[in-house]
Formats: structure tokens, C-alpha cells, sequence
């Protein structure tokens, strides 16, 4: 039973004469296939197709610019079938290319659940530990000797961890939105100076390594990590699909939400979590890349125009930043590997001062008005964008 | 990390830490690319290193740029490019050591094998270990006499214990050494730090003193003006010398082992 039959009270002017009981909302139009339908939000597809027109652009740039140029038709037949440029494409350009798609997709989902639940634009997996508690369990792997292999592994536990500990500091009582920021900054500041002290203490060569895995980098992964990211991508599937939906309550404050039926915390923490465990797999994988997580969701906020960042353009922008940060950096500063992470910093830094110097402008003012009261009616209705 | 076919005779090699540029010169193969430490450039003490191509830092290599050079074998140490395996050895055969500096006769071996001269590095080895023993001898009783190495980092000032290379060579010669450079009690036997206002505890009959970088040099510059420096009773009689810390330090090899041993025959002589 689909909610707008019962509200003719509603219905537009130029009802569907095939589907008299539509519901026409602005912006969006109604797939229906049998008994399934769903509303797509018009802007969102446009500027999620633009956003694969991009990535597809950065990811020729990838494979075809380097220290060698490979024209783009080589490139192609390189990757269907055997040219002279086997080596350069198929170990040198392609995983470290493909893992930064991956990684940046992740880093991006992490960041729009985690912001969603922190109702704070700003929230990254800074934030919530994620990334210093990462960063603290590999330097301690990297300066206590233990083995390459253990790199990996110690940062993901690392980064679950700290999140946990978070989500349990904040989750007593409504694990609202303040807590849950304030506990965040608490627990990444006691660790971030865990990782200084170890950092001081450790052997320069150390301290080197330590420093560049935490400024993040692609350089010398590939393949494994991507494949490792590309599972997890593809168990959080499901769990992604659910998030959609119950993304659209964690704007609302809290007496609507649980008026509509909602159940907050247990919701906030579900989603949380999932954010967690994206931002941890990338970050495990990457290292601490920053920007990508803070900033992609709000500007595929800002393209699309949707009151809450969408998760799908997110990720794509996610992988657009990623894999041209890690393609500059490769290639733009001579024999200098400048690792990804660094000018991902940069642009991060960048983005925040604009963030801070148009906000007044395109935030409060857009949202006053007419559209926060149509949205609610939306949910109500149980509308769904993808 | 597995095993590797290497030709018999390679002609290219690209050498992606600062030990191996040492060991390819001493062996006379001057390698197609070398990778730096650091921010730093190329070593200076192997005389003109012009025509070798600086490949990226000893940590972050630039692999696009190895390729390029179509090296038919690299060297590299498991320690700081072990994330770039797969990749290097697809390029060409790559030959890793585990550790820098405590094993370098090891690795001076191991890496004269892969670039097909073991024989000469044998030869080498043992013709620096037989002079390290002679200039000992040509001393007396060189136990006699401490070795202090001290260097001073841009953020503290450390010791050379008898694991560090340098500390290694001056054991070759079986010169003493100060009883706290000894680091008996140390774990790590390579290096042992000081706190500036330790510096007149560094002890030695001779000290050897060396900077890392400019910043480094300050430091030196700093406390070597400064009232502790000057109570030491090596720098009261005048035999406290500074020496070039690519030789010393971060150079390690057969070539910087034989400097290290013209410094201490010039130095030491006399006594």
C-alpha cells in the first residue's frame, strides 16, 4: 500500500491518467517496472552520469600520462590484449589506478554516513577516531619492527577500534549529534599524540616511513588492497542500500523523527558503523588520505542539490579526487613521488576556507523556506532517491 | 621474498639505497639510477656521480622513471622498499638485503654476488679487513687508544656504538672505545644518545665529530663553541677532528669503510 493513494488531498495538477494515484513530486521522476517503483531525483542522475564521464577522463589520464605518454588507443589494446606497454599499464598504472577508485569510493560512503550521523558537514573520519586510530597502530607497526604484513591488519583494527571506543562514549544516552562529534575529537587528539610521542621516539628512517603511510599514499600497492576494498565495497552492498533510505531521518531532529516512527540511536549507530567500517578499509589500505572523505560528500551535495549528500555521487567524486591526486602526484613534481594524501591535504585545506567564507550565503539561507517542509512530506511518503 | 633469476653480467643496475651506490662504484660499475635519502642529493665522496639518474627518494622510488631506464637488475634493501616489490621485479630482477648498515659486509657480499662479482667483493672485503688490522698492529696496543664518534642530528646528539658502521671499522682496527660507547647494556648496539648538557660524559682519548645535514651542522656549530665541548680532555689536547658524514654515516660501504681508515691513519699516527 503506497502511501500518496490515500492522500488525493495532495496530488498535482496533472495527475498520470494511466497512474491516478501519483503522487508528482518536483524534481524527481517515478520508475515503475510491475509491482516495483522508485523515485529518482532528475539532477542526482544527470550529475551522477557526469560524474562516470569524469572518472572515466581521470582514469584515461591514469593509465595513458606518465613518465612514458601511451596514446589512448594503446592504452586500450593493452588492457584487452598484449602491447610493448604490458608492464607500464598492467603493473605500474592499472592497480594502483583501480585501488584508488576503490579507496576513494569508500573513503567517500564513510565520510556521507559518518557526516549524516554527525549532522556536521565537516565530520570526516577524523572525527570519529577512524583515521588517528589507524594512523596510531601503523606507526606503531612500522617503528617497533614488526613485518610489512602486519601493516594493514594493525591499521584496520586500529581504526575499528578507536571508532568503537567513540560510538561507546557517545552512545550513552541518545548518541546525539554533539556527543558524538565532541567524543570524536577527544578520542583522535589522545591518540594523535600517542602517534607523536612514538614518532619522536622512533629511529629517523622509521619515523619517515611512518610519516609518509600517515600522509597517505598508493605508491607500491596495488592489486591486494584493491581486491581487499572491492570485498568489502561489495559486502556493504546491501547494508549501502538500506543506508539510503534510512539516511533520510538523520537530518530530521530527533521528537519528529521518533514521531515518524524512527527508531534514532539504534539507526544512528547502524549507520555509523558502516561508515566506520568503509573509512576503516580504506584507510587501512591507503593510509591517512585525507580531504576525500571531509569534502566529497559535500560537493556532490552541492552538484546534485539534494538536502543531504547523495551516497552514489559521493562515491563517484570520491574516486575522481583520489585517482587525480594519486595521477598528480605521480607525475607533476619530476622524480619526486609526491604521495597522494599530500595533495589531497592541500586541496582539503583549500575547500575548508571555502567552505567557511560562502557558508553564510549557501547553506542557511537555501534552506529556509518552502523546501524543508516539502521534504518532510516526501518522507513521510516514504520517497526514496537514488 | 622469493627467488630471481639475475643475468651473469648485468649492465644496467639501478641501486635504490645509499649503501649500494658504494658498493656498485667500489666494484667499478657505475649504475644507470640511483634513488636518493631523503631531501638530500647524491653522495658526494664517490667523486662525479653525474651521469647516474636520481630515481625518487630511498622511500617512495619513482618506479615509471626505473622503467625508463630499462635496468637489467636492481638493488634495494627489503628494509625500506619492500611495499615496491612486485613491482620492481617486474621491471627487472631485484635483489633485496634485509637490514642497512649493521650487516654491510654481508650485503657488500650478497650484492657483489647479484651484480656477478663476488669474487672481487671477496677480495675487496678482505683486502680492507687485512689494512684495518695492519693500521691497528702499526698502533702498538690500538686497544689502548678510545675512538669517540659522536654526530650531531638536527634534534639530538648521539654516540656510535660498536654495531653502527663506523663503530664496526674502528673495531676492524681494534682501536678502544670510550666505555659508555660501548653500549653494553643497550639492545640496540648501533647508536646511543647524549643530552646536551651530557656532552663532557662522551669521554674518548680521540673523538671524531660529523653533522647531518645543515641543520645538523648547526647543532654543531652550536655546541662545539659552547663550554661542555671545550671540557673534554680530547678537545682540550687538540685531537677532537671533524669528518664528512656521508663517509661516516650514512655512506657504508667498502670505499667509505677505506676513507674512514685514511682519517684514523691521518689522525692517529702520530700519537
Amino acid at each position: 500500500m503506497r502511501a500518496p493513494a490515500r492522500r488525493a488531498g495532495l496530488r498535482r495538477r496533472t495527475p498520470n491518467p494511466s497512474n491516478p494515484s501519483t503522487l508528482q513530486l518536483p524534481g524527481r521522476t517515478v520508475l515503475r517496472s510491475g509491482g516495483l517503483s522508485m523515485t529518482v531525483h532528475r539532477r542526482s542522475a544527470v550529475i551522477c552520469g557526469l560524474l562516470l564521464i569524469v572518472l572515466f577522463g581521470a582514469i584515461s589520464a591514469s593509465l595513458c600520462i606518465g613518465d612514458t605518454y601511451i596514446t589512448f588507443a594503446d592504452t586500450f589494446a593493452t588492457l584487452t590484449g598484449t602491447t610493448g606497454y604490458d608492464r607500464t599499464i598492467e603493473v605500474l598504472r592499472l592497480p594502483r589506478t583501480v585501488l584508488a577508485v576503490a579507496a576513494g569510493a569508500a573513503l567517500a560512503l564513510g565520510g556521507v554516513l559518518i557526516q549524516s550521523v554527525a549532522r556536521n558537514p565537516l565530520a570526516s573520519p577524523d572525527i570519529v577516531g577512524v583515521t588517528a586510530g589507524a594512523g596510531l597502530a601503523a606507526t606503531f607497526a612500522l617503528t617497533a619492527g614488526l613485518g610489512y604484513a602486519f601493516l594493514a591488519p594493525a591499521a584496520l583494527t586500529g581504526g575499528l577500534a578507536a571508532a568503537a571506543l567513540v560510538l561507546l562514549v557517545a552512545a550513552r544516552g541518545s548518541l546525539s549529534a554533539p556527543r558524538f562529534v565532541l567524543a570524536g575529537i577527544a578520542v583522535a587528539v589522545l591518540l594523535k599524540s600517542g602517534t607523536q610521542i612514538l614518532l619522536l621516539a622512533a629511529e629517523a628512517v622509521d619515523a619517515q616511513r611512518a610519516q609518509i603511510w600517515l600522509i597517505g599514499s598508493l605508491a607500491g600497492r596495488g592489486w591486494t588492497e584493491a581486491s581487499f576494498l572491492g570485498g568489502v565495497l561489495l559486502c556493504a552492498l546491501p547494508f549501502l542500500v538500506w543506508a539510503q533510505r534510512a539516511l533520510d531521518t538523520t537530518d530530521l531532529d530527533d521528537p519528529t523523527a521518533t514521531g515518524l516512527g524512527v527508531r534514532v540511536t539504534g539507526r544512528r549507530v547502524g549507520l555509523a558503523a558502516l561508515g566506520v567500517v568503509l573509512a576503516s578499509a580504506a584507510v587501512s589500505q591507503v593510509g591517512a588520505v585525507e580531504f576525500v572523505a571531509l569534502a566529497a560528500p559535500q560537493i556532490a551535495r552541492r552538484l546534485a542539490r539534494t538536502s543531504r549528500p547523495p551516497l552514489l555521487a559521493s562515491a563517484l567524486t570520491g574516486a575522481v579526487l583520489l585517482v587525480a591526486a594519486d595521477w598528480l602526484g605521480r607525475t607533476a613534481f619530476g622524480d619526486y613521488q609526491m604521495p597522494a594524501g599530500v595533495l589531497t591535504a592541500a586541496l582539503g585545506g583549500l575547500y575548508l576556507m571555502y567552505l567557511l567564507l560562502t557558508k553564510g550565503t549557501r547553506n542557511e539561507k537555501k534552506t529556509a523556506g518552502r523546501r524543508p517542509r516539502l521534504r518532510l512530506r516526501a518522507r513521510a511518503g516514504r520517497v526514496r532517491d537514488v | 621474498m622469493g627467488t630471481t633469476e639475475i643475468p651473469a653480467d648485468p649492465q644496467r643496475v639501478v641501486v635504490l639505497d645509499t649503501d649500494k651506490i658504494d658498493t656498485a662504484l667500489t666494484l667499478g660499475i657505475t649504475p644507470v639510477g640511483a634513488a636518493r635519502a631523503g631531501e638530500t642529493d647524491l653522495p658526494t665522496y664517490l667523486g662525479d656521480l653525474s651521469g647516474v639518474t636520481v630515481v625518487g627518494t630511498v622511500s617512495e622510488p619513482d618506479l615509471e622513471a626505473i622503467e625508463g631506464l630499462e635496468p637489467d637488475l636492481i638493488l634495494g634493501s627489503k628494509f625500506r622498499q619492500e611495499a615496491f616489490y612486485d613491482e620492481l621485479n617486474a621491471i627487472a630482477p631485484t635483489v633485496f638485503t634485509a637490514m642497512v648498515g649493521v650487516t654491510w659486509k654481508e650485503n657488500f657480499l650478497l650484492d657483489g654476488d647479484a651484480l656477478g662479482k663476488g669474487e672481487e667483493a671477496k677480495q675487496l672485503l678482505d683486502d680492507y679487513e687485512t689494512r684495518a688490522a695492519d693500521f691497528g698492529e702499526s698502533q702498538g696496543d690500538p686497544a689502548a687508544t678510545e675512538v669517540s664518534i659522536v654526530r650531531f642530528m638536527p634534534d639530538e646528539i648521539r654516540f656510535y656504538g660498536p654495531e653502527g658502521f663506523s663503530g664496526i671499522v674502528v673495531g676492524d682496527t681494534g682501536l678502544g672505545r670510550p666505555e659508555m660507547q660501548l653500549l653494553a647494556e643497550a639492545d640496540d648496539k648501533r647508536i646511543g644518545r647524549v643530552s646536551a648538557e651530557e656532552i663532557d660524559t662522551l669521554g674518548g682519548d680521540v673523538v671524531f665529530y660529523c653533522a647531518y645535514g645543515d641543520d645538523g651542522a648547526a647543532q654543531l656549530a652550536q655546541y662545539t663553541g659552547g663550554e661542555l665541548w671545550q671540557a673534554i680532555p680530547a678537545v682540550q689536547d687538540g685531537k677532537a677532528y671533524e669528518v664528512d658524514d656521508e663517509v661516516w654515516m650514512t655512506g657504508i660501504g667498502v670505499t667509505a669503510a677505506g676513507m674512514i681508515l685514511d682519517d684514523l691513519e691521518a689522525h692517529l699516527q702520530a700519537s
